[in-house]
C-alpha cells in the first residue's frame, strides 16, 4: 500500500538540519531536533492540478530542552480515493554530534467499491550525525526490528530507507543530497538548495535526479509567521502547486 | 605518575588487541574477494600476523623490508621510500617523524601506528633456546552453529543424513616469540562432520601442526609441518591471502615472504612438509617439499581400469558418504625452490615448482576445458624481478608451464607527484598456460587464458580528500566455463574519500563491470555483454571516545540483456562501542537488503570474533542483525560472543539442497575463548 508521490518539495533541507517547514518532519522526524520553539504549520497541495487530488497537512513541533515532540496529520484525495496519515514523533539530542528520533505512524488508504479500506501502523527510526561544523548527515529506516504493518502474513506498507547529507557553507545557504529507497522500487536521488537573499525571504529549489521532477519555492517571513508558495513540475504528470503557512511561538530565526 | 601512564597505555594496548579492527581498505578488499568467489575465506594467517604486530610492535629502526612487507599495508614504493629515508637520515626518534617520509601521508600513518614503535629493541640474534622459552602461549577455542537445522541434518527416506553434529568446532594452541619463532597445533570440525566417531575417530576432521623460525643465522625462515609458498607475482604459486582489483588501486603487486606459516582452519590451500630459506649477503635460496593427501573428484577409468581425477575438492567438507568417498583420494608430492638476488633497488629471482600425483588428471570433453592439466605430473617455472628507480617501481614475472605455455605479467608503481600515484599492470597469459596453485592479479581465479591492462590512479588534491580510480580492460582468447566464445570485459571504479578529521570518514563509489557470457535463450554459440553497476555511500563517524556509528547504502544493477534485469540494495547502520579503559566491547548492526537475483546479491563486511570475519552474500529481501560482544575476563582470558539473524520476507525456506532451512529465519552464533599463558 503506498500513496503516489508527485512532488518531493516537502523534504527540502531535512538532511542538513535546516528543514523548510515543520510539515517536512512527517518523513524525516530527526529534523525535529532543529526546532527550538513551538512551531505549527498548515499546507495544501493540488497534485497535478487535478480537482480530486488535493493533499492537506498539519504539523506541530513542541521542543523541550534536548527533546522535541512532533505531531502531524495528512489527508489526501477525495471520496473516490483517499489517504490519511498520522505521525507521532519523539526526537532527542544526544550531545553535539548525535541525535535520534522515533516515530509511530498510522496510515489508512481508502478506495471504496474496488479495494475497500486498509490501514497500517509502522515505526520509523532516524539518526542525525554532525560530521563537521558545516556538514551533517541523517538517515531514516522503517520498522527496524519487526515489520509492524503485516496482516495475515502480507505486508500492507512498504518500508523506506533514506540517507543523505546537508551542507551549510553559510547562514544564508544550504545544499542537500538525499538518497531514498522504497522497498521494491528504484532508489531516488534528490538534491536541493535553500538560499536566503534577505533575512525575510527564502528561495528553495529541488531536483529529483531519477525521474527529472523539479520544484521551486518562495517563502516570506514576517515576524513569527512564514508563508510559502512552491511549484513542483513532473515531466509526465505536470504541475503541483503547494502553499504553506507556518507559525512560531516567538520571534526567532528561521530554523 | 609514570606508573599510571604506563598502566593506562598498557590497558589501551590490551583493548586494541582485544577488539581487532581491520582497516577500511582491507574490509573493502575482502568484500570484493567475497563477491568474486563463493569459497569461504578461511586463511586467517594475516589476521594473526596483524594481531602479533599489535602486541609486539615493529621497531621502525630495526625492521627490514620483509618485516614491513608482512604488515601488508605498504606498497613497494612506500617501503623503498622509507628504507631510503632511514638510510639517509639515520634512526628515527619518534613515530611522528614518519610524516616526513616521502609518499607517506596522514591516512597511511593512521593505519600503521597501531603496529609500529621506536622504543622496543629486539635482537635478531637471540638463541633458539631463549626463543623457545620466552614467548607466549595462546589457546583459542571456537564454536559456532546455525541454530536452525538444515535439510542435511534431517534423515531422508533412506535414513541418510550428515554424520555429525551441527556445531563447527575449532581449537588452536600457538606459541609465539615475537615474530621470530612460532609453533602451533590446530584442529577443526565443520558442521555436520563427526567428532570422535565414524570417520573421525581421532576427534577433529582436520589437524594442523606448524613450526616456524625466522632470522636465525643464515636461516631467514624455516618451516616444518604446514606452510604456504608464495612466489613472484603469483603466476606459478601463491597460497596465502592475496587480493585482486579493489579500491586500494595501488595494491596490484603481490608481496610476501616465500614461505609463511600456516595454522588456519582451511583444509586445502597449504603444504605439509618442510621448507627453508637461507640467506647469505645478497642471495637467498629457498627449497621446500610437501606430501599431502587431497580431496579430489575421482572417477573410474574404463580404459586403464584404474581411476582418474578431474578436479580438486577444496571445501574441506566430510559430512556425507559422497564427500567421504573423495576424501584423501589423491596423493600429492610437491617440491620446488627459489633463488633470489637482492641488491637494494634491484631484486630478481628464479622459481620452480613441481607436482607428482598418485592418479592422473583427465580433462573433460568440453571445449573450454581443452587446455586443462592432464597426467600425473605438473611443473611451472618462472623468473621474477623488480627494480626501484627514484619514484618508480617496476616489477614483472615471466612464467612457463610443463607444456611450455607462457605467461607474462609486468607492472609499475609510480609516484607522479606528492598528490598523485599511478599503477599500471599488464598481463598476457596464453590460453594453454596452467597452474595448480597460481593466483595472480588477474580477472580469472587462476592465471590462464587472459590478456589485459590495468591502470590505477590515486589523487589527493587536499589532505582531507582522496580520489581512487581504476580501469581494467581484459580479454579471454579462449572459451571459459559458461562462455562459449572468446570474450572480453572491463571494470571501472571511482571512489571519492573525504576524511575531514581523524574521527570521520565518508566515501562514495561507483563501479562499472561488463563481462560477456552465454545468451540465456538457448543460443549457446554467441555471447552477450552483461553490465553490472554498483553505487555505494559509506559514512563512519566516531561520535565520542567510545562510540562509532557507521552507515552504508549500496545499490547494484545487473542487466543481462534479453533476460530480466536484477537489482540489489543494501542499507545498514552499525553501532560500535569500544571504551578504552573497560574490558568490554560491543558491535551491532541493523541491515536491510533487497536483491532480485543472485547476480545482484549484496555483500558487506561484518565484524566477528577475534581472527574471524563474515561477509555473507545476501539475495532476496529481508533484514539482518548481529550483535558481537567481547569481554576480557582478566589479563589472560578473553571471550567473544556473536549472534546473527537474517529474516527473509515472502519465503518459506532458505537455501537449497542439503543447506535448505525451512522457514524464513536463519540464526547463528559464534563463541570464542582465548587464554594467554
Amino acid at each position: 500500500m503506498s500513496w503516489p508521490q508527485a512532488s518531493r518539495l516537502l523534504n527540502a533541507g531535512d538532511m542538513g538540519g535546516r528543514p523548510l517547514t515543520i510539515i517536512t518532519t512527517a518523513n524525516q522526524p530527526v529534523s525535529l531536533l532543529n526546532y527550538r520553539v513551538i512551531t505549527a504549520a498548515v499546507a495544501g497541495e493540488k497534485k497535478f492540478l487535478l480537482p480530486s487530488y488535493g493533499q492537506y497537512s498539519l504539523g506541530l513541533a513542541i521542543p523541550e530542552g534536548k527533546n522535541c515532540f512532533g505531531f502531524s496529520v495528512e489527508y489526501g484525495g477525495s471520496s473516490l480515493l483517499s489517504q490519511t496519515l498520522v505521525h507521532l514523533a519523539y526526537a532527542r539530542s544526544l550531545g553535539e554530534k548525535l541525535g535520534l528520533a522515533l516515530q509511530f505512524n498510522y496510515q489508512s488508504l481508502s478506495l471504496p467499491g474496488i479495494y475497500g479500506k486498509a490501514s497500517a501502523i509502522y515505526a520509523r527510526l532516524g539518526g542525525a550525525i554532525q560530521l563537521t561544523q558545516q556538514l551533517k548527515m541523517a538517515f531514516h529506516i522503517t520498522d527496524p526490528f519487526k515489520n509492524l504493518a503485516v496482516k495475515n502474513g502480507e505486508t500492507i506498507h512498504s518500508g523506506d530507507y533514506s540517507a543523505g547529507f546537508g551542507y551549510q557553507p553559510s547562514e544564508k545557504m544550504y545544499a542537500g543530497l538525499l538518497v531514498k529507497k522504497q522497498e521494491l522500487q528504484d532508489p531516488q536521488v534528490i538534491v536541493d538548495l535553500l538560499y536566503d537573499p534577505v533575512s525575510s525571504l527564502r528561495v528553495n529549489g529541488q531536483l529529483d535526479l531519477t525521474n527529472g521532477s523539479a520544484g521551486i519555492g518562495l517563502h516570506w517571513k514576517q515576524k513569527n509567521i512564514q508563508f510559502g508558495l512552491m511549484v513542483a513540475i513532473h515531466p509526465q504528470l505536470g504541475i503541483s502547486p503547494v502553499s504553506i503557512l507556518q507559525f512560531q511561538s516567538m520571534k526567532n530565526k528561521l530554523p | 605518575m609514570r606508573k599510571i601512564i604506563l598502566l593506562v597505555s598498557a590497558m589501551i594496548l590490551r583493548v586494541e588487541v582485544f577488539a581487532q579492527e581491520i582497516p577500511v581498505n582491507l574490509q573493502q578488499q575482502l568484500e570484493d574477494q567475497a563477491e568474486r568467489s563463493a569459497e569461504r575465506l578461511e586463511d586467517d594467517a594475516w589476521l594473526q600476523q596483524m594481531e602479533t604486530f599489535s602486541r609486539h610492535k615493529l621497531n621502525i629502526n630495526r625492521a627490514d623490508a620483509d618485516d614491513l612487507r608482512r604488515l601488508g599495508i605498504l606498497n613497494e614504493l612506500q617501503l623503498r621510500s622509507f628504507l631510503s629515508y632511514r638510510k639517509l637520515l639515520g634512526e628515527f626518534i619518534s613515530l611522528y617523524e614518519l610524516q616526513a617520509v616521502p609518499g607517506w601521508d596522514a591516512a597511511l600513518l593512521r593505519k600503521l601506528f597501531p603496529f609500529l614503535t621506536v622504543t622496543t629493541v629486539i635482537s635478531n640474534r637471540e638463541q633458539l633456546f631463549s626463543r623457545l622459552r620466552k614467548g607466549d602461549h595462546q589457546l583459542l577455542l571456537r564454536s559456532s552453529m546455525d541454530l536452525k537445522r538444515s535439510k542435511g541434518f534431517i534423515p531422508d527416506s533412506a535414513g541418510r543424513a550428515y554424520s555429525g553434529s551441527p556445531q563447527h568446532l575449532f581449537f588452536r594452541l600457538r606459541y609465539q616469540y615475537n615474530d621470530l619463532l612460532q609453533w602451533g597445533i590446530s584442529g577443526e570440525k565443520d558442521a555436520g562432520e563427526p567428532f570422535f566417531k565414524k570417520s573421525n575417530r581421532l576427534g577433529f576432521d582436520h589437524y594442523s601442526f606448524h613450526f616456524f623460525l625466522r632470522k636465525m643465522g643464515v636461516i631467514r625462515s624455516l618451516a616444518l609441518g604446514d606452510f604456504t609458498v608464495n612466489m613472484g607475482q603469483g603466476l606459478i604459486q601463491w597460497q596465502s591471502m592475496a587480493f585482486k582489483r579493489s579500491a586500494d588501486v595501488m595494491n596490484c603487486k603481490r608481496q610476501s615472504e616465500i614461505i609463511r606459516p600456516y595454522n588456519s582452519s582451511g583444509e586445502f590451500y597449504f603444504n605439509r612438509g618442510a621448507a627453508v630459506t637461507l640467506n647469505r649477503r645478497k642471495w637467498s635460496l629457498t627449497g621446500f617439499a610437501s606430501f599431502r593427501k587431497l580431496d579430489a573428484n575421482r572417477y573410474p577409468d574404463s580404459l586403464s581400469g584404474g581411476y582418474f581425477v578431474n578436479s580438486f575438492q577444496t571445501s574441506g567438507y566430510h559430512r556425507t558418504d559422497t564427500e567421504n568417498e573423495n576424501r584423501k583420494a589423491l596423493q600429492q608430492f610437491f617440491y620446488g625452490g627459489n633463488l633470489t638476488y637482492e641488491n637494494g633497488a634491484w631484486r630478481s629471482g628464479v622459481n620452480a615448482v613441481a607436482y607428482l600425483f598418485s592418479l592422473p588428471f583427465k580433462r573433460s570433453g568440453d571445449a573450454y576445458d581443452r587446455f586443462a592439466i592432464e597426467g600425473k605430473t605438473w611443473s611451472n617455472f618462472s623468473m621474477d624481478m623488480a627494480y626501484t628507480w627514484k619514484n618508480l617501481h617496476w616489477f614483472a614475472e615471466m612464467a612457463m608451464d610443463a607444456r611450455l605455455n607462457r605467461a607474462l605479467l609486468s607492472g609499475c608503481l609510480i609516484s607522479l607527484d606528492r598528490k598523485a600515484d599511478l599503477s599500471v599492470l599488464w598481463r598476457n597469459i596464453s590460453a594453454g598456460y596452467q597452474t595448480i596453485n597460481g593466483n595472480a592479479f588477474t580477472e580469472s581465479g587462476f592465471p590462464t587464458n587472459e590478456k589485459g591492462i590495468y591502470l590505477g590512479l590515486t589523487f589527493r588534491p587536499r589532505t582531507d580528500w582522496r580520489i581512487d580510480v581504476y580501469a581494467d580492460v581484459y580479454s579471454f582468447p579462449w572459451l571459459r566455463y559458461r562462455v562459449n566464445a572468446p570474450s572480453y570485459g572491463r571494470d571501472l571504479l571511482i571512489q571519492v574519500v573525504y576524511t575531514p578529521d581523524k574521527l570521520t570518514e565518508i566515501y562514495g563509489r561507483s563501479r562499472f563491470r561488463q563481462k560477456q557470457m552465454n545468451r540465456g535463450d538457448g543460443n549457446y554459440y554467441s555471447t552477450l555483454s552483461v553490465p553490472q553497476q554498483n553505487f555505494r555511500l559509506h559514512i563512519s563517524r566516531k561520535i565520542s571516545n567510545d562510540i562509532t556509528i557507521r552507515q552504508r547504502m549500496e545499490y547494484v544493477h545487473y542487466d543481462k540483456k534479453g533476460s530480466d534485469a536484477q537489482q540489489g540494495f543494501l542499507f545498514f547502520v552499525d553501532l560500535l562501542y569500544r571504551p578504552s579503559l573497560k574490558p568490554l566491547n560491543l558491535s551491532c548492526r541493523w541491515q536491510y537488503f533487497e536483491s532480485t537475483g543472485y547476480d545482484a546479491a549484496v555483500y558487506a563486511y561484518e565484524n566477528d570474533v577475534l581472527y574471524s570475519f563474515s561477509i555473507p552474500g545476501l539475495s532476496g529481501k529481508g533484514k539482518r542483525y548481529y550483535v558481537l560482544a567481547g569481554y576480557e575476563l582478566d589479563r589472560k582470558t578473553s571471550c567473544w560472543f556473536r549472534l546473527a539473524a537474517t529474516v527473509y520476507e515472502g519465503v518459506d525456506h532458505i537455501g537449497d539442497s542439503n543447506d535448505r532451512i525451512m522457514g524464513n529465519k536463519r540464526l547463528d552464533y559464534h563463541f570464542q575463548l582465548r587464554f594467554l599463558f
